[in-house]
Formats: C-alpha cells, sequence, structure tokens
C-alpha cells in the first residue's frame, strides 16, 4: 500500500478502507499542519484545524473525482476547513494584533540558535512583524504567498487550489510581496 | 503600479520560470529602470526574510484517526436523523397551499392593470369577478367539451383502424401458410405416385423373372410362354 498513489488511496479511503485513509493521514498531516500553522499563528489551533481538516477530508472523500490531484483537492478542502476554523474561533474570541505576537518560543525557535543576543532579539521582532503582516494582508494575497512560499506549490497548483488562471495568480503574489514590503516598511 | 502583464514578468523572473532567453533580454531591460531594479531586489530580500519565520517541530502525533472515524459516525447518524429533502419540499409545499387558502390569495389582470388580492378584499371582489367571467367560464366549457369530443373521436378511430390492420394482416398470414401445407401435400402426392410406379415396375419385372422360371422347369405349361402382367 506504501507504494501506492494519494488518488488510489483516495479511490479505496472512499470505499471503506481505513488504512489506506491511515495512510493519507501519514502522508499528509505535516504539510496540512504546516499550513495551519501559517494560518493560525497559534500551535494549540493548527492542532485542531488539522484534525477538522482530515474529519472534513474524510467525509468528503467520496467526492474526490479525480478531475484534480489529490494534493490541490487536499489543500482546497484544507483552505475551506481553516477559513471555517477562524470564523469560529473570531466569534469565540477576536483576534487582536498583538494576539498573533508571538510569546510562546517554540512556534519560531529559529532565532534562539543565534549567539548573539541583539541578533536574536532583532530576528524575534522582524517574525513577529512579518506574522502581523501577513495577517493584514487580503486573503487571497495572503493565501497565495503561504501556498508558493512556505508550501512549495507550483503556480499551477495554487490556480487549480484557487480555481482562477495562472497569471491571475502570480499577479496576487506580485501585489502580496508588493503590500508585505509596504507594511513592514511602514511599521518599521 | 505595473501593468498585470509586467506583473507576472516580475513574478517569473523572481520565482526562475523564465527560460535562459528571456531572462537574458530582461536583464537587459533592467539596465534601464533602475526603480524597477530596486524593487525586484526589495522582493527578493523579503523573499528570504520570509523564510526566517520557522515552523516550530510538529507534534509527533497530530492527527487522531480514531477520533475522526468516531465523529463521522455520529455525523452521519446525525445526518440520517434528518428528514429527506423530498419530505421537507412537500411539507413546505403543503404550507404554502395551505397559507394560500386561508389568505384567499387571488390575482387578476385585466385593462385596468395587475391586481393582487387576499383575505376579506378577495371575498369581496369575488362576487364581481363571477359575473364578469360567467360567460367565459361557459364558453371555455364549451370549447373544452368540444375538445374533449374530438379526441375520443380520433382515439376511438386509430383503435378501429388498428383493428383493422390486425384482421388483414392475420388473414394474409393464415393465407400463406393454406399455401404452404398445400404445396406440402402436393409434394408428398407426387413423391407417393412415384413411388407406386417404381413399385409397379420391379414387380413386373419379377413376375416376368417367375414366368421364366416356371417355362425353363415345365416347357408342356400353357403359361410358360405368357406375358406376365
Amino acid at each position: 500500500m506504501k507504494n501506492m498513489s494519494d488518488e488510489m488511496l483516495c479511490i479505496s479511503a472512499s470505499s471503506g478502507n481505513i488504512y489506506a485513509f491511515e495512510m493519507i493521514i501519514d502522508r499528509w498531516e505535516r504539510k496540512v499542519y504546516s499550513l495551519a500553522s501559517r494560518f493560525l499563528f497559534n500551535k494549540e489551533d493548527a492542532e485542531d484545524a488539522t484534525q477538522d481538516i482530515f474529519l472534513k477530508v474524510y467525509a468528503k472523500i467520496h467526492t474526490f473525482n479525480g478531475n484534480s490531484s489529490f494534493k490541490t483537492w487536499l489543500y482546497s478542502v484544507a483552505l475551506n476547513s481553516i477559513n471555517d476554523y477562524r470564523r469560529k474561533s473570531r466569534r469565540k474570541h477576536s483576534m487582536v494584533g498583538e494576539e498573533i505576537l508571538d510569546n510562546e518560543t517554540s512556534f519560531n525557535h529559529d532565532y534562539r540558535d543565534s549567539h548573539n543576543p541583539y541578533e536574536a532579539a532583532h530576528k524575534k521582532q522582524f517574525i513577529n512583524l512579518l506574522k502581523l503582516s501577513m495577517s493584514k494582508l487580503p486573503e487571497k494575497q495572503r493565501i497565495v504567498l503561504i501556498l508558493k512560499e512556505y508550501n512549495d506549490l507550483t503556480f499551477e497548483e495554487i490556480a487549480d487550489v484557487m480555481r482562477c488562471p495562472v497569471s491571475t495568480v502570480k499577479s496576487r503574489l506580485y501585489k502580496g510581496l508588493e503590500n508585505l514590503k509596504l507594511f513592514i516598511e511602514g511599521t518599521e | 503600479m505595473p501593468s498585470k502583464r509586467e506583473r507576472i514578468q516580475i513574478i517569473d523572473y523572481i520565482y526562475g520560470e523564465m527560460t535562459v532567453k528571456e531572462r537574458e533580454i530582461f536583464d537587459a531591460e533592467l539596465k534601464n529602470y533602475p526603480d524597477l531594479k530596486k524593487n525586484i531586489r526589495d522582493f527578493k530580500n523579503m523573499r528570504n526574510s520570509m523564510h526566517s519565520w520557522k515552523e516550530s517541530d510538529s507534534p509527533k502525533i497530530i492527527v487522531d484517526s480514531f477520533a475522526i472515524y468516531s465523529e463521522s459516525k455520529k455525523l452521519r447518524k446525525a445526518g440520517r436523523s434528518r428528514l429527506p429533502l423530498w419530505s421537507r419540499a412537500v411539507f413546505v409545499g403543503g404550507i404554502f397551499i395551505l397559507l394560500l387558502a386561508v389568505l384567499s390569495l387571488n390575482i387578476s389582470f385585466s385593462k385596468s392593470g395587475f391586481s393582487i388580492s387576499f383575505g376579506l378584499l378577495s371575498r369581496q371582489t369575488s362576487a364581481v369577478m363571477t359575473e364578469k367571467f360567467s360567460g367565459e367560464i361557459d364558453k371555455n366549457n364549451e370549447q373544452l367539451l368540444q375538445v374533449v369530443r374530438g379526441y375520443i373521436l380520433e382515439r376511438d378511430q386509430r383503435q378501429i383502424d388498428e383493428i383493422v390492420k390486425l384482421i388483414k394482416t392475420s388473414e394474409m398470414q393464415s393465407n400463406e401458410r393454406r399455401k404452404y401445407e398445400l404445396k406440402a401435400i402436393y409434394t408428398e402426392l407426387t413423391n407417393l405416385k412415384l413411388n407406386t410406379n417404381r413399385y409397379l415396375v420391379n414387380a413386373n419385372q419379377a413376375i416376368q423373372g417367375l414366368f421364366q422360371y416356371v417355362s425353363d422347369i415345365d416347357p408342356q405349361n400353357p403359361n410358360s410362354s405368357g406375358n406376365g402382367i
């Protein structure tokens, strides 16, 4: 079963084979978690959202018809699910800028590697600024930026996920980078 | 703000989506646009900085598959207990009809214009409406009756035609069958006649042989010189 393609596993899982679904989870949970963490900025929320995403994937797996690749289908389901999760959590407690800022060192441990404390502090400050700026980006620009920069999707795959032409994806990416640059320069 | 085509070109350049030739042309163009060159450099720096936001170590077990299966079972049960779509549609339709009946909705369109009335207003206007349209209703009934009569006549004629056609077909079939049977009998009789002739010839030959035998044994016998049958 390990050599089976995602699409074959999907067919097998939709006919009730839970081992096939376990295999899908095994292959994709880290990538999905990574995606969720970039949108939710918080480890617990990212874990909960990942659980929700796979619950939705399990419920919807029979609707996967092979018109697109499993990867892009999964990312579409994941993005919708993350949106729902954010809507729900916004109802519970409205997210303010400061909550995005990282107080828990576990999430961006990279700056701990730095030997120079000033450099480390600067790096931490920049990452917080980056997160804050990302949260201010228009939704579609943020999705394109995250899928491209942190999830290594091709432009064609992003276009498939977002159901838009490749040229639109590139245009959104340009605007996203530009806005991000403006936010960061404006805040610094 | 560059045009959409330019934006796409810049992204292709930054993300290495250009061919070598395209890249060379773009590099040559960039020399004439220092602002654009700076912008691209900023974008590249921005991309590098973005990667300083590293993801933390993800937990070893992120997804609890057992919880997924049990949760999905619950969802399915909840889905099953809900009324099916068709029964909900019937229910809504019933309510709508009931409302129409209660409100006595009346929709009319005349020279004076389009009007909708219901409840008491509808009851007040119903007498006027009945008088106005009673003649028309009679006329419509007469027309409807004619249409129904025409339809029945047409249907009867169609049935008669079908029966006649059926009879003709069966007659033709029985004639064909009779012809075939007669032909078979004729063939049988011809064969019988041929066989009878063959038996007669054989019998004649046998009798002649017998006479020959008798005359050979007893030459005094008057029958010995007979010609047979």
